[in-house]
């Protein structure tokens, strides 16, 4: 409907200028022909109005430009001041900011004051600024050339921001973590000490008893001189009674042993106790372990316990690198030096890859399906905190070889056990 | 020497073990007499009398720092061997410090039977010499 009204206001107007040779007293008496031309017409018209509109600001903009690059910002202020409207509207974020530069610059501070905030509200709405909003202060945009530039600042401090907020998050993850498996560890050792209870007090009976009837045993044949060969097997009975205590003794020991502590400990004493426990374990795996004492017997200031854990955590690893491996070996060696001791455990599996070896003590490093990642970590820091050292080397002709490393005991009154 | 048999009461939850210290003990010309837990042995000492009582700590019903307590409380003069499993040495040298009757402690996976029977025997002596010196406190005093 308004378009033809449109049509029927614009119609003398449209014919005269078609320069029509006929007119007609009605509309509908028009040729159809002469309508389209005058549609035609009237479109293109506005076009062309549009067009130069669109171009006059475009030169317009270059124009402002241009004198702005060039510093002439009283110009500049002028030809933005009264072109903003309509030529450049505020929307316009580049000369809105370039506006409260020119401000900022002929010490109209409160005019650019107005344009930067307007400048910031204009870049929160348009782009998705993840980061700080104090990122996003007027003090921050302030300087740069144009809007892309200051956008491009702002994407790289978004990055970094990002970034430091990733690492964090990281890292409090991280901490999280080792704090979970340092309280797993607690709580393993407490169930352990609480299971080594009573198991001990359940095998204990058992070996009393054992110990008793052998022993009684043995009176008996004291006092009839029954053949030797029974004697004899009263005294193993007794004798393997003994073992067994020793080895719940141990057991109960390690359980509920005082980590914080720190005593004088025979190297020598502290590997022949792990191959103990875990001999007969390995050689279920097909592994063969080997030690390698030290005739000097080192000593150290420091926890048997903490020791033994850092080496039964290497010969777990060991163990899992030399699964299904024919001939594997582990080899546990003391040693003294002038200044040091310490305690090499190698193994003959494939060794460690060179890419992997950087990152080896770092929490959460793992190659193994089921593993934490944790071993190693633990075991350096348990290490450290006994101010030694551990570092990984190839073991020659092939394999692992973890060094594990004490300055030597000074002190003059070492008790040799 | 003694005037009469020492009387020794086991107190043990495991068969075997008191059987086994039974058979040492008799053997050794004592009078064993055995009970099964804390409130058996307590019964047995308030009836009748016994030089020592050994007696173990982990027990059903009433355990043996109970039982060793009430003893204690209730003046019960009977000498006390505490046995224990490896994981109550603690409370077993605890007991020696606290309680009057506890004399000595043996640790049950390594117990030497020559030194427990040293031991019965050397306690049992000496509480019959102290009832000795009453029985003759109490002649004096009559006279």
């Amino acid at each position: 409907m308004s378009l033809l009204l449109l049509l029927g206001v614009l119609l003398s107007g449209g014919v005269s200028l078609a320069g029509a040779s006929k007119l007609y007293p009605v509309l509908f008496l028009i040729p159809l022909k002469d309508i389209l031309f005058f549609v035609v017409m009237l479109i293109t018209t506005m076009l062309t109005i549009y067009v130069s509109f669109v171009l006059i600001r475009l030169i317009f903009e270059r124009a402002v430009n241009f004198i702005y690059s060039r510093k002439i910002y009283k110009l500049a202020y002028w030809l933005y001041y009264y072109s903003k409207y309509p030529i450049f509207s505020e929307r316009d974020i580049d000369s809105c900011y370039k506006l409260a530069n020119i401000c900022q610059f002929l010490g109209k501070i409160e005019e650019s004051e107005k344009y930067y905030t307007k400048t910031l509200e204009l870049i929160t709405n348009k782009y998705n600024l993840i980061s700080n909003i104090n990122l996003l202060s007027i003090e921050s945009i302030k300087g740069f050339e144009d809007i892309d530039s200051v956008l491009e600042y702002l994407k790289v401090r978004e990055a970094e921001e990002l970034a430091t907020l990733e690492k964090e998050l990281k890292a409090s993850q991280n901490r999280e973590a080792e704090q979970r498996a340092d309280l797993e560890h607690a709580k393993k050792l407490e169930y352990l000490n609480y299971m080594a209870g009573g198991v001990a007090h359940n095998i204990n009976n058992p070996v009393g008893i054992l110990r008793l009837a052998a022993q009684r045993g043995l009176r008996e044949l004291e006092k009839e001189l029954y053949p030797k060969k029974a004697q004899e097997i009263f005294q193993r009975i007794l004798t393997q009674a003994d073992r067994l205590h020793n080895i719940i003794q141990n057991f109960r020991d390690y359980a509920k042993g005082d980590r914080e502590k720190r005593e004088t400990v025979a190297l020598n004493a502290v590997v022949e106790q792990v191959q103990d426990y875990f001999s007969n374990q390995l050689a279920a795996h097909q592994i063969e372990l080997i030690t390698e004492l030290a005739a000097e017997n080192p000593h150290i200031e420091a926890n048997h316990f903490v020791l033994q854990e850092v080496l039964i955590n290497l010969l777990s690893n060991a163990r899992d690198a030399l699964e299904n491996q024919p001939n594997a070996q582990i080899i546990i060696t003391t040693w003294q030096q002038t200044e040091k001791v310490g305690i090499n455990v190698a193994d003959n599996g494939a060794g460690i890859p060179l890419e992997q070896q950087k990152s080896l003590f770092s929490p959460f490093h793992t190659t193994k399906a089921h593993g934490t990642g944790l071993g190693l970590n633990f075991a350096q820091k348990a290490v450290h905190e006994l101010h030694g050292t551990i570092r990984y080397q190839e073991n020659s002709p092939q394999g692992a070889c973890f060094v594990i490393e004490f300055l030597q005991n000074t002190s003059d009154n070492i008790p040799i056990s | 020497m003694s005037l009469r048999p020492y009387h020794v009461l086991i107190v043990d939850d495991e068969e075997g073990m008191r059987e086994e210290l039974r058979e040492l003990l008799t053997d050794e010309g004592l009078v064993v007499e055995l009970a099964n837990d804390g409130i058996e042995g307590l019964e047995k000492l308030r009836n009748s009398h016994f030089d020592v009582a050994v007696v173990d700590l982990r027990m059903p019903r009433m355990t043996g720092l109970e039982m060793i307590s009430h003893v204690d409380a209730e003046e019960i003069d009977t000498y006390v061997i505490i046995l224990t499993g490896h994981g109550d040495k603690n409370d077993a040298v605890q007991a020696l410090k606290l309680q009057e009757t506890v004399k000595d402690w043996f640790e049950k996976s390594s117990l030497d039977a020559k030194t427990l029977i040293k031991r019965v025997k050397r306690l049992a002596e000496g509480l019959s010499f102290e009832e000795i010196d009453r029985l003759f406190a109490g002649i004096t005093k009559a006279e």
